[in-house]
């Protein structure tokens, strides 16, 4: 109800607005106009009284003068038709009172309200008078009569108005709701296509016209926009097809990279489908990007991923990990016969020769290979094990391919127990330098001793060196272990110095790994010595040939700065490497250790004495002392002796022993006599 | 004034019919009726050439009763001369009013009276009308009331205000 009469609509309000104006104008008039008539309305009657006694007092008059009252009567008496005449009267010159009409009791006589006297002239002497006396029912009656008139008025006005409101709003409204049902279908819509049509000349047929253009230019705007924003799409499809490409995709190759690879195992992974993971890495690529340039190693990259694509089926993957590690998932697959045809076909494509810029380069590659579920339920252990298997295949000599095997990781997880217990082995100093004595060729005195890291598990009891030192050495822990060997060896050379005066020289085993180039090494040394004021010669830093195979190397430079520095210098195992004996010339060399494989062979093969011989004279010859290695029978001695060897060293003598027995054989046996 | 007078003296003498004393009561009555029958009167002739308006009556009584009545009356802007006549020709050529009473009505009754001009005929008797009258008083519950024959005015070159006539008894084909 309360919705019925909100003036919500135009409709509603131009209703209003008409029928009020109607109403109000109608309502005006008809008041101002009653207004007069009913002030006037006393006026008139009097008027009207006036008139009627004007005409009738000419003839009263004369019947006055001719005494003729019942004339007098009949002439009066018709005055009373009209109602508000309460009574006539009509007196003589002298007031008496010569006849009578009334209407009204004598009793009520006196009820008038107005009294209207004339006097009854006849040549100019008045004769009598006429009194007429009214009461308000003319006024009265006018008053209802106005009152009446001015509600039907209105009432007729209203009834007019509002049926003249209907018929008018209907034609004014009809364009403007029109339009605004059009606006609202186009604002459900969202159709900016469709048109008011003009329904009249007027504003309104102008407000059309207006709403037309306004819907031209959204239409127009919003097909730019259409425009512009499927431009703008593109463009976002293209820097994201970019983006996902830099995002996904191996620059250099045009792989998948690594974050698709695990994205893809991932999602196998997750929906348990079975697949070969195979990790592949170039055997020697360090070497061609060394020597050849990263161009190269670039170049070779691409022709690898080429080569290898050759072995893949559509369904199945391959990937860069980034350097020259390659993956290849095979999905669906996990079965040896068909991965180890694909491994053979990678080996093979990639073991054909390739010629890069015209150089001929022959490359090979390790493999690994797991399967899913079998070897591993998750990203990290496939990734993991796929990884072990690959390097499995490195140290079993390269160019081949291996199985993940629970062996395999068994076996990586006791190194990696291994590299652990290391650590703590460092931190627990469980450490051990035992030493070795070299002995004079008289075969009495100690000149020198070899230390010897040994190392006291807590569990395992006494552990070799080459147990642990491979693995340390992979794992970068030999710097720290080189480190705690060149201190416990610098403070037991301080130690045997402060008993023997003489001191015994100690050789000192150094890892190439621990030789950095840029020449740290050396300088520990230096300062070590320095710190702990050792003598000259104290120390003897044995390297093997292999460190010195670069003729042009830094390492020369260092080698002949430690020698400056009164550290002697031994060439250890010599004998089995590739050197030239070039560097034993051109380095500060002291001391040449002959391999034990030259010794065991001493006694068996009567040459190899003259290749202990030659060597020998030529070391003597450069001014180098010559330390036989593995001495275990006397004679061996013998003829080490009789070859003039300057040094031995072996079980014959005594098997590495530690520091305390050292001490206690050797050196406190010198201070003796 | 004098009219005013008149006015309040002919309503007690209303009461009177008989008698000498009644005849001059009624005399004068008629004699104010007369004298109001000349003034709503109106003559063709103009009456201004006039030097009195002559009321000429056969009785002699009403003569003198009148002529104190209207002692100094005007009618038509001319003063009022009340003169007692015979029914002759030559008496009546100056008369603009005649009465004849009741008792001088045999003179009256030759039936010639109609032929006289500008002369308005006033009676009592009850055939006056018949016998060639104009206006003729009669009583009626004591009251003096007149009939005219109007027409007999208009023939005589005389009309008589609507306004008396409505106050008489109109009489019409007499003849």
């Amino acid at each position: 109800m309360r919705k019925l009469f909100a003036l919500n609509t135009m409709n509603k309000k131009l209703l209003i607005i008409l029928m009020s104006v109607a109403i109000v104008s109608t309502a005006t008039v008809t008041i101002a106009f009653s207004t007069y008539e009913i002030s006037s309305a006393k006026n008139e009657q009097i008027n009207s009284l006036n008139s009627i006694s004007k005409m009738l007092a000419p003839n009263i008059t004369t019947a006055l003068i001719f005494q003729d009252i019942d004339a007098i009567d009949e002439l009066i008496k018709p005055m009373l038709i009209r109602r508000d005449i309460v009574s006539v009267i009509v007196n003589d010159n002298e007031g008496r009172q010569v006849a009578i009409a009334s209407n009204v009791k004598p009793s009520r006589a006196e009820e008038y309200s107005l009294e209207l006297t004339s006097p009854l002239l006849f040549d100019s002497f008045q004769y009598g008078e006429l009194i007429i006396r009214t009461n308000n029912s003319y006024i009265n009656d006018r008053n209802r009569f106005y009152t009446k008139f001015s509600i039907a008025l209105i009432l007729f006005t209203f009834t007019v108005s509002l049926l003249l409101s209907l018929l008018l709003r209907r034609r004014f409204l009809k364009p403007i709701l029109y339009l605004a049902e059009t606006a609202q279908e186009i604002t459900k819509s969202s159709n900016y296509s469709l048109r008011a049509k003009q329904q009249s000349l007027d504003e309104v047929g102008q407000l059309t016209d207006c709403f037309n253009n306004m819907l031209q230019t959204i239409e127009q705007r919003e097909s730019s926009l259409e425009n512009q924003v499927q431009k703008r799409t593109k463009e976002l499809e293209t820097a994201n097809d970019k983006l996902y490409s830099f995002a996904y995709k191996d620059g250099l190759t045009g792989l998948p990279n690594r974050r698709y690879f695990y994205e893809k195992i991932s999602e196998l992974i997750k929906n348990d489908i079975k697949f070969t993971l195979i990790f592949l890495d170039l055997d020697g690529f360090k070497d061609v990007n060394d020597s050849l340039g990263h161009d190269f190693g670039d170049l070779l990259l691409i022709e690898a991923a080429e080569r290898l694509k050759t072995c893949i089926t559509e369904k199945d993957l391959i990937a860069r990990l980034g350097g020259d590690e390659f993956t290849l998932i095979l999905e669906g697959i996990n079965d040896s016969v068909y991965s180890t045809k694909v491994v053979s076909c990678a080996k093979a494509a990639l073991n054909k020769p390739m010629k890069i810029k015209s150089e001929d380069i022959k490359i090979s590659a390790s493999l690994g290979i797991t399967f899913y579920p079998i070897d591993g339920q998750k990203v990290d252990e496939m990734v993991k094990r796929a990884d072990q298997a690959m390097y499995l295949s490195k140290k079993k000599g390269r160019n081949r391919y291996e199985f993940f095997t629970y062996e395999i990781e068994e076996q990586a997880i006791k190194k990696r127990r291994l590299i652990e217990e290391m650590r703590i082995a460092l931190l627990e100093d469980q450490f051990e330098l035992y030493y070795q004595p070299i002995l004079l060729n008289d075969g009495v005195n100690v000149d020198k001793a070899e230390a010897l890291i040994r190392w006291n598990h807590p569990e395992k009891g006494m552990i070799p060196p080459n147990y642990f030192i491979p693995v340390a050495e992979q794992n970068g822990l030999i710097a720290e272990i080189g480190q705690w060997v060149k201190l416990q060896a610098i403070r037991d050379a301080v130690e045997f110095q402060s008993i023997c005066d003489t001191g015994i020289q100690i050789s000192i085993n150094t890892s190439p790994l621990e030789i950095d180039r840029a020449g740290k090494w050396v300088e520990e040394w230096i300062q070590a010595y320095k710190k702990y004021n050792l003598a000259p010669h104290s120390i003897l830093i044995e390297v093997t040939e292999n460190t010195l195979m670069d003729p042009n190397s830094l390492i020369q430079h260092q080698l002949k700065q430690l020698h400056k520095a009164g550290i002697d210098l031994a060439i250890d195992d010599f004998g089995v490497g590739y050197s030239s004996l070039a560097y034993l010339q051109r380095l500060d060399i002291d001391v040449l250790k002959i391999d034990k494989s030259f010794i065991d062979a001493l006694t068996s093969n009567y040459n190899n004495g003259d290749l202990i011989k030659a060597i020998i004279t030529m070391a003597h010859n450069l001014d180098i002392q010559v330390v036989a290695e593995g001495v275990e029978t006397q004679e061996q001695y013998t003829r080490l002796k009789d070859l003039n060897c300057d040094f031995m060293q072996g079980y014959l003598f005594s098997k590495p022993i530690c520091k305390n027995e050292f001490m206690a054989k050797y050196i406190n046996k010198q201070i003796a006599p | 004034m004098r009219t005013f007078f008149f006015s309040i003296l002919i309503i007690p003498l209303l009461s009177y019919s008989s008698g000498s004393f009644a005849n001059e009561k009624e005399y004068k009555l008629k004699a104010g009726f007369l004298y109001n029958f000349a003034r709503f009167g109106h003559w063709e002739t103009s009456l201004e050439s006039n030097e009195y308006f002559e009321l000429c009556s056969t009785s002699s009584d009403f003569v003198k009763v009148a002529s104190k009545t209207l002692q100094g009356r005007n009618v038509h802007n001319l003063p009022i001369l009340i003169r007692h006549i015979s029914l002759e020709k030559e008496m009546l050529a100056s008369c603009k009013m005649l009465f004849i009473t009741e008792d001088t009505a045999t003179d009256a009754q030759n039936n010639e009276l109609i032929l006289l001009k500008n002369i308005m005929l006033v009676g009592e008797a009850d055939t006056f009308i018949e016998n060639g009258g104009q206006i003729r008083f009669f009583l009626t519950g004591g009251k003096i009331r007149f009939e005219i024959y109007p027409q007999r005015l208009s023939d005589a070159g005389i009309t008589m205000s609507s306004k008396v006539l409505r106050l008489a008894r109109i009489v019409e084909n007499v003849e």
